[in-house]
Order: C-alpha cells, then sequence, then structure tokens
C-alpha cells in the first residue's frame, strides 16, 4: 500500500460572515482543496465533516450543491477536536484501502451564535452551576499561578505573540496588534483571563484537505503523515492535577512514538490556545519544557516566529478565531504550508517537521474530553 | 434491561453543617462526586457523605457582562479524595486564597431548585 498524504489544502479567511452559511465556507475551502490538488471532486470516493455547532448532516448539506455523486459522508463531532478527529479517521479509512482518495473539512459558523462563550450542554453537572470554558482554563491559569509564582502579565504575553504573529497570516482578519497593558486591561471573562485572553467567540470559519496514496498530482509537494493519534479523557473525579494537561500528554507520547521522533525535532506546532493559559499548559504537556517552565519558555522567545520552536505561527486561536468544527483541519493547512514553503511572511524557514494539538472539551468528570495530535513532515 | 433512576439528594443537612453525597460501587470503588444518575441491574451503591469542611483547589471569578452579576465557582477537595465543583461565595467580592479551608452552605441552582455553594470560613480570604 502507497503511504497516504495530504495532496491538497483549502481554508477560508477566518472572521465574521453573518451574510454566509458555513456550508458556503465548507464548500469555498473543499475547492480550493481540489484546486490545490488537481483533482475533480468526482475523484474524491469519500467525505470527512468535522463540525461542532451546527444542526444535522453536516456534511451532506454542504456537499449538496457541489454535486459529488452520491459516495459516503462521514459527519464527526468532537467539539472542538473535530476536525482533526476526522482526519484521523480519514487516514485509518485509506490505510486500511478502504478509500484511496478522500477529502477531509471541518466548519462552524459561530456569528449565527451571536457572541458569548461556546454553547456547552445544558444537562451538564458543571455547566448548570455556571461552568464556561474560559472559567475552567481560568481555575487552570489560577492554580499554575499559584504553583509555579507565575505573574499575570506572562499570560499576556502569549496574547501579544500570537497577535503579532496573526498579523502577518491574511486569513485572521480579526486580528490586531495588541500590548501587554491593552490586555491585562481589556474586560474580565473570568479571572485572570481578560477578553485579549481569549480567542474571539464570534468567528467563522472552514478548511479542507485532500488525502491520497494515489501519486499527487497537486500544486505543492504532498505532505507526510508521520503520526495521527486521537485520544479521550479519562473519567477524573478525585484531587486530579488540573495543570498537568494529561490527555495532551498522553497524546503526544503516542504520536511521538508513532512519528519515531521527540519534541527537539519539530520545526513548528499549531496548538489549541483557546485561552492563553492553554499554551503555556501545552508547552509542558508536548516536552518543550520541563514542569513550571513554560513562562522562561516564553520569556526567551523560543517559541516566538524567528525563534527555536515557534508555536502558532499562524496566529493560533487567539488571532484566528476558533470555529472549533474548522480548527483542527485548519491547524493541518497551517502547518503543510510551512513545510511547503508557502507560508508568506510568517514562513518558519527551513520547517522539516511540524505537529497540530488540538482537545475538546465541556462535559464534567473529563475536563479534556478529547485530543488529536498530527505529526507532517515533507 | 434494568435501569433505574437514583433520587436521592446530592446533600444532607446535618448538626454539623451541609455534607455533600459521593458514592461508588464494587465495580467502581473510587468515590465520585456527583453521585451516580443510573444504576444498571442491582448493582449495591453506597452512599459517602463528604464535607463539611474541604480545601480550596483553585477558583475563578465570572464576569457575564454588564446585565449580569460576577459569581464565583470553585474546585473544592475533600477527605477521602473527592473534588468537588460548585458555585464560590465571595465575601465582599473577595475571593478565597488558595488552600483556604472551605465549608458547604445552602444554595440554589437558576432554576430555584436547592443546591450547595462552597464558603470560606472565616478569615481566610486572598
Amino acid at each position: 500500500m502507497n503511504e497516504p498524504k495530504i495532496v491538497g489544502l483549502g481554508i477560508t479567511d477566518f472572521g465574521r460572515f453573518p451574510e454566509l452559511t458555513e456550508e458556503a465556507l465548507a464548500q469555498s475551502a473543499i475547492l480550493g482543496a481540489l484546486r490545490d490538488s488537481g483533482l475533480q471532486i468526482r475523484d474524491i470516493e469519500a467525505f470527512y465533516c468535522g463540525n461542532a455547532i451546527g444542526a444535522s448532516l453536516p456534511g451532506q448539506r454542504a456537499l449538496r450543491e457541489l454535486h459529488t455523486g452520491g459516495n459516503a459522508v462521514y459527519n464527526i463531532d468532537n467539539a472542538c477536536s473535530s476536525g482533526a478527529t476526522a482526519v484521523n479517521a480519514a487516514l485509518s479509512a485509506l490505510r486500511s484501502r478502504q478509500y484511496e482518495t478522500v477529502l477531509v473539512f471541518g466548519m462552524d459558523q459561530l456569528s449565527s451564535l451571536g457572541g458569548g462563550p461556546l454553547p456547552l450542554s445544558r444537562n451538564d453537572w458543571n455547566n448548570k452551576r455556571g461552568m464556561i470554558m474560559p472559567a475552567l482554563y481560568a481555575m487552570r491559569a489560577t492554580r499554575y499561578m499559584h504553583e509555579h509564582g507565575m505573574e499575570v502579565a506572562t499570560l499576556a504575553d502569549i496574547a501579544v505573540k500570537n497577535r503579532r504573529h496573526g498579523l502577518l497570516n491574511p486569513i485572521a482578519t480579526f486580528c490586531k496588534a495588541t500590548t501587554r497593558e491593552e490586555v491585562l486591561a481589556s474586560r474580565q471573562i473570568a479571572e485572570p483571563l481578560t477578553l485579549l485572553q481569549c480567542c474571539p467567540a464570534v468567528v467563522d470559519g472552514a478548511a479542507a484537505v485532500v488525502l491520497s496514496t494515489k501519486p499527487s498530482k497537486g500544486l505543492s509537494a504532498p505532505v507526510r503523515v508521520l503520526a495521527s493519534v486521537v485520544q479521550s479523557g479519562l473519567f477524573e473525579t478525585g484531587p486530579e492535577d488540573m495543570i498537568e494537561a494529561e490527555i495532551t500528554a498522553r497524546t503526544a507520547r503516542m504520536a511521538y512514538e508513532q512519528a519515531g521522533i521527540g519534541p527537539q525535532d519539530l520545526s513548528l506546532i499549531e496548538c489549541h490556545d483557546a485561552f492563553t493559559i492553554s499554551e503555556l499548559l501545552y508547552y509542558e504537556a508536548l516536552g518543550l519544557c520541563d514542569r513550571g517552565e513554560a513562562p522562561q519558555l516564553l520569556a526567551s522567545g523560543a517559541t516566538t516566529l524567528g525563534g527555536r520552536i515557534p508555536v502558532n505561527p499562524s496566529g493560533g486561536l487567539i488571532a484566528k478565531g476558533h470555529p472549533p468544527g474548522a480548527t483542527g483541519v485548519a491547524q493541518i493547512v497551517e502547518v503543510c504550508e510551512h513545510l511547503q514553503g508557502r507560508a508568506g511572511q510568517r514562513q518558519v524557514e527551513g520547517a522539516r517537521l511540524g505537529l497540530t494539538q488540538v482537545t475538546g472539551g465541556g462535559i464534567w468528570g473529563v475536563d479534556h474530553a478529547a485530543c488529536s495530535i498530527h505529526i507532517l513532515s515533507l | 434491561m434494568k435501569l433505574s433512576k437514583r433520587t436521592e439528594p446530592h446533600f444532607r443537612m446535618t448538626e454539623n453543617g451541609m455534607l455533600l453525597i459521593a458514592t461508588r460501587t464494587v465495580s467502581h470503588p473510587q468515590l465520585q462526586f456527583p453521585p451516580l444518575d443510573y444504576v444498571h441491574g442491582d448493582q449495591p451503591v453506597e452512599e459517602v457523605p463528604i464535607g463539611p469542611f474541604g480545601r480550596l483547589y483553585t477558583y475563578t471569578v465570572v464576569h457575564p457582562g454588564k446585565d449580569s452579576a460576577p459569581y464565583g465557582l470553585a474546585m473544592v477537595d475533600f477527605e477521602p479524595g473527592v473534588r468537588a465543583f460548585g458555585r464560590l461565595i465571595c465575601t465582599d467580592g473577595k475571593a478565597p486564597a488558595i488552600n483556604s479551608t472551605m465549608r458547604i452552605v445552602p444554595a440554589q441552582l437558576p432554576d430555584g431548585s436547592p443546591d450547595y455553594a462552597f464558603e470560606a470560613v472565616t478569615g481566610e480570604c486572598a
């Protein structure tokens, strides 16, 4: 069997487009990925759709006007990890020879919700008592500051760095430059997290990739998937360590083993910086530094563009926004563009190996319910 | 199929204060709070009261916007090895310090049904 590779990329602008629909956004990303792959829609044997917020049958809704010929559509909801989980499922199908060429897309339109944090299940024990995603991460930040003596200014510095990166990314239409002082002075959301420490809540977008075991006809070099791992959260009811990011550490260990590499080999990372504290926790969980050393790693400049291991060169969720169904696929598009040398002004020079990490949560007892990690190379 | 919904309350008032009710089963001996909602088959469910005092693991104060008042949320650790999530009562708008001794106090859910919250034992503010 030939190795499945990513042979086409498509992505929309990420921004507020209330006049559009998630279906229209997805179609734009799908058509872009097909153009990039040199393939027609009839060449695609199956479609995998990641969608977290929309109504039922999202894939079929997006595809019906593209005249697919009726091939299989797999709809996957794994909260913010939906798109990356769809990529994992598609790879499994290619590796089992069920298909030779498939297309994965992720989409969500949050502007239709009118703002505020991501909607969570109202029947959930925690959510009934006022839990929202920013609050969960705020509690992690509070504990991290307590255990490691981190200043709140360090949290703000993540927001400043990622928005600086996002200014170089043409799809990050919401992104504006900011300062540490502006971040800290912005409206409180869940202490110590302020508005500018949270990814924008009302952002729409879609992304798509074509994967194939056939020789590429694409415009750019095909990208290998050295690791693709999806894990679920452990049910925790005891006094667990909330700042360990256990599921990400576990998924990363499996991904590094699958790829035969370590964190020191990576050229860049796109991680799930839904909130500033998230990125710091993931530095440690992904093995970029030891426990409690994330603030020092950030301060060293290592994770900034031009540094040893740039994290979120796209600007991440904080700069681009976070349509959850799309995010995992968008991260993969971003890393592919760097590996292929077509990331424009934000290009990580000499990028050889890139990692994407995205989690999904929002239910009690399993704070991080899903995590997907991919490691990519040419 | 034998599947029954537990109807016992998740808290209990005692002379020493309010307690939360955790549960465990033979197949899952780790205490859990909130308690089991449903029981499969005839499996006995053991109720274990926790509280009235715990230790504050972490907290936040949520600011929902200009039309709603801020509210506190907390994770509180209880012996023997249970972490409970709930509303945090902030006296004079001030959250308690991490590791403060907390007690369980009566509160209401937004729909008016009886519930619990956490409050620092006097004198332990951040």
